[in-house]
């Protein structure tokens, strides 16, 4: 009885707030402590990224000091330095900016690209679906990191290719997955109402099946940031991505990895904390996302 | 039959009780895998480390020297006029498949890699299997070699013909290259020799596992020291760290390739032990040419200046490193001590830069068609003795140019592809060295500047060093060779030719366990002399 109670008072309240479904989703999303949790550590390190430069000047074409290489952690270097005598917290949040940079834009890229040639499939079907889904079907059928490498490997290293690689191997998820919501948008009845009302094809799609299918869009955007922070991270650390001297933290963890022998152990943690605590951040927030825009699941 | 097996039992408790057990076998961690086994045709040291211990040459390296001691050939005679040699060979010496050594196995060797009509050289070349060292130490080939004839003279005199006296040609002969081959052998396998190599050697090859090892089983009949175990193991393992890791587990029983920040972790291992090759190797930064900034001589004094060798030296060669002021590492006879370096200095360098007209800096340079772009410095992608973890050194001597006003762009690429837009003359600016073959102070100077011009060398012509070089190849007395050796490392220093950064003592660890292991300069050791208890 008590949840029951529960449930309708939930519901009145937040019925005075204005049920829009953003609002609702948005309340949803806060009410979970995972995503709480999520929401904090991105939040986090989008602030670094943004403020970072901003607040402080780092060349790091000039930055060496050979006198004090590989100092642990003390106050003057909270997270020590590295084999060049670099101050890695320095280059670590200089770095944010480099591999968030690279993930977002990357995913925001194959977003774009990748849910218009969704968009366009489903809605065409016929030749241009098939022809479509044909190449997302060859992108999907190589593992997506050795595409990546391979698409490097091929036009060379650097930022802007590996940028390209990424959101590269990163649209055909897109592709499916705007295809599939607009196979499955067209034969509502809303979509079909539009229609017959005489809306243009075109308005149906860009004002009924387009909002319609962004949620699930939003939540793959998020897990995708997560695995394009970690595909960044692959091509630093086999030297395709960030070239040196520039701190990114695939490359600086592939510069250090080998002093876990000889015990300077801050060297290689840090970048890759921050790695792992950036992919579960982002991760975190997508899974509790995707729980918040599904409507069937309901509260409680 | 019980008794004898009552007998084994006891004889193998006894052995275990009577303690220090001698191994039966040395496993040694490489840092990758063998190209082939084909002394000939190889110039890597991965491979040459293995070739060496199949094959022998007519002479061969003493201890940790590269001073010429005796091998296949027991003893010589040279002219007077330094053209004819004559090498009598050590009788009974038999090829790991029962050929016997004689002379007319050597001169079939000879022409081997001489004659380009020669059956087995013209097939291996068409398959890319060139004789490249033969062209490097001995003039090229057929006519164009310094070598005019080469016959068995007795069955077991062999007598070698020069054109001219070359100085370093003991020490030549010496090299892994110029090991001699079962010519039954060779005919038999063809382009597979590589894969099935038989020699005179302390070991036969038993077995190559593609990127896994090389197993080579003592050869009884060995006409040196005989092997103190029974066989031996040349594991490869990319990684240094996880090679390290195998040696402290016990699984191989030494190494090379040690990160240079882990000499020190060998070093406090109460298992393990350091050995250290004699210095032999240089690393130096190239310029190229074509590029009109680096035609200027202030603008390279100004690089010269900019870095702070001594910084890099102490700090990132794990104390084995010394600072190079030349070509040649201080342990050639032909080094020169007198010779002042640059001394580091920004402001130096700043002002040189200024004087050549870049006070705002150099970052872009300008190429032949004069279009600008980036200057960009090439970094090897792989560890090398002389430069042990390149991309660290040369974010070091770039930050250092940064300081100085001089902007760079570091990239790297594979190494194969590194070595071969450096041969065809396209890196602008890039690091690389070299290791001696040989102890002679030839070896370092005359490959890399007795072509003027050569785009493998990145067009530096400057023809009065290579006249004098080739004039001290046709010395004879080494005071006299010595002097204008010295000579040319004064004028490469005046014309900075190159930046000379440092020589290295490339470390070993080995487990205390292992004995007798003698480093060589030239780093390809014999294992016949090693024991593991």
């Amino acid at each position: 009885m008590a949840t029951v109670a529960g449930a309708v008072r939930g519901a009145v309240a937040a019925g005075d707030r204005g049920r829009t479904p953003t609002g609702e989703a948005w309340r949803r999303l806060v009410a979970s402590p995972v995503a709480r949790a999520g929401l904090v550590v991105v939040a986090a390190f989008v602030l670094i990224a943004m403020i970072t430069p901003a607040v402080h000047d780092y060349d790091a074409k000039t930055d060496a000091n050979l006198m004090a290489r590989l100092t642990p952690p003390t106050a003057a270097h909270p997270f020590g330095t590295d084999t060049l005598g670099r101050d890695i917290l320095v280059r670590l949040l200089h770095a944010t900016r480099v591999s968030l940079g690279l993930a977002v834009s990357s995913v925001a890229i194959a977003a774009v690209v990748g849910s218009t040639l969704g968009f366009l499939a489903g809605y065409l079907r016929r030749q241009v679906d098939l022809v479509l889904m044909f190449c997302m079907d060859i992108l999907l059928a190589f593992p997506a990191t050795l595409l990546a490498i391979a698409i490097v490997a091929m036009i060379g290293p650097g930022l802007r290719n590996s940028l390209f690689a990424i959101s590269l191997v990163s649209i055909p998820v897109y592709a499916r997955l705007s295809r599939s919501a607009v196979l499955a948008l067209r034969e509502q009845d809303f979509v079909i109402a539009a229609l017959s009302l005489g809306g243009s094809g075109r308005r149906v799609v860009l004002s009924h099946i387009v909002p319609n299918s962004l949620p699930p869009l939003i939540v793959q955007t998020t897990l995708s940031i997560a695995f394009a922070i970690l595909e960044a991270a692959a091509l630093g650390f086999l030297g395709l991505g960030a070239q040196p001297p520039t701190p990114e933290w695939g490359a600086m963890l592939a510069d250090s990895y080998r002093y876990f022998t000889s015990g300077a152990w801050w060297v290689f943690f840090f970048p890759g904390a921050a790695i792992m605590l950036s992919v579960l951040g982002f991760n975190l927030l997508g899974d509790a996302l995707r729980d918040a825009l599904d409507p069937r699941l309901g509260r409680e | 039959m019980r008794l004898s097996g009552l007998a084994l039992l006891v004889a193998v408790g006894f052995h275990v009780m009577t303690g220090p057990a001698i191994a039966q076998t040395f496993v040694f961690g490489a840092q990758g895998e063998p190209v082939q086994l084909d002394p000939a045709v190889i110039t890597d040291g991965i491979s040459s480390r293995i070739t060496r211990q199949i094959f022998d040459g007519l002479v061969r390296y003493r201890g940790s020297t590269t001073e010429v001691e005796p091998a296949l050939a027991e003893k010589w005679e040279v002219s007077r006029d330094g053209r004819v040699w004559t090498f009598e060979l050590r009788h009974n010496v038999k090829f790991h498949d029962g050929t016997p050594l004689d002379a007319a196995a050597v001169v079939w060797n000879f022409e081997r890699w001489w004659k380009s009509n020669h059956a087995q050289h013209e097939n291996q070349v068409k398959a890319g299997q060139t004789f490249e060292y033969w062209e490097a130490q001995f003039g090229g080939f057929d006519d164009k070699s310094i070598v005019s004839k080469v016959e068995a003279v007795g069955s077991h005199t062999v007598r070698i013909t020069l054109k001219d006296p070359q100085a370093p040609f003991l020490a030549n002969l010496a090299m892994f290259v110029f090991d001699v081959a079962s010519p039954k052998a060779v005919e038999k396998w063809g382009l597979e020799f590589g894969k099935h190599p038989v020699g005179t050697g302390a070991f036969q090859f038993v077995e190559w596992k593609p990127n896994q090892e090389v197993i080579l089983e003592a050869n009884p009949g060995y006409w040196g020291v005989k092997p103190r175990v029974k066989r031996v193991v040349v594991r490869n393992i990319k990684d240094n760290s996880q090679r390290l890791g195998a040696l402290k587990a016990g699984e191989i029983h030494g190494m090379e390739g040690l990160n240079p920040d882990d000499v020190a972790v060998v070093k406090s291992d109460p298992s393990l032990q350091l050995l250290l090759r004699p210095t032999n190797t240089t690393g130096y930064i190239a310029f190229n040419y074509k590029v009109k900034e680096f035609q200027d001589k202030r603008v390279r004094q100004a690089f010269a200046h900019a870095i702070n060798k001594k910084a890099i030296v102490d700090a990132l060669y794990g104390g084995t490193g010394l600072v190079a002021t030349q070509f040649q590492p201080p342990s050639l006879w032909g080094y020169n001590r007198e010779l002042k370096d640059f001394e580091y200095g920004p402001a130096r360098a700043r002002e040189l830069l200024t004087q050549a007209g870049f006070a705002q800096g150099l970052s872009e340079i300008t190429g032949e068609d004069g279009k600008k772009e980036p200057l960009i410095f090439w970094y090897m992608s792989r560890s090398r003795p002389y430069f042990p973890n390149p991309k660290e050194i040369a974010e070091a001597m770039a930050a250092d140019l940064a300081k100085a006003g001089i902007k760079t762009q570091l990239q790297t690429t594979e190494w194969a592809v590194y070595l071969d837009k450096r041969k065809n003359g396209q890196l602008p600016l890039y690091m690389l060295g070299w290791t001696g073959d040989n102890g002679d102070p030839d070896n370092f100077l005359c490959y890399f500047f007795c072509q003027p011009g050569a785009a493998r060398e990145g067009f530096y012509a400057n023809t009065a060093l290579a006249d004098l070089l080739l004039r001290a190849q046709k010395l004879t007395i080494q005071a006299e060779r010595a002097r204008l050796y010295r000579q040319a490392e004064q004028m490469l220093h005046d014309d900075v030719g190159r930046l000379f950064i440092a020589n290295n003592q490339p470390p070993l660890a080995l487990s205390k366990r292992a004995k007798g292991y003698v480093p060589h300069p030239t780093g390809s050791e014999y294992f016949n002399t090693v024991e593991v208890q």
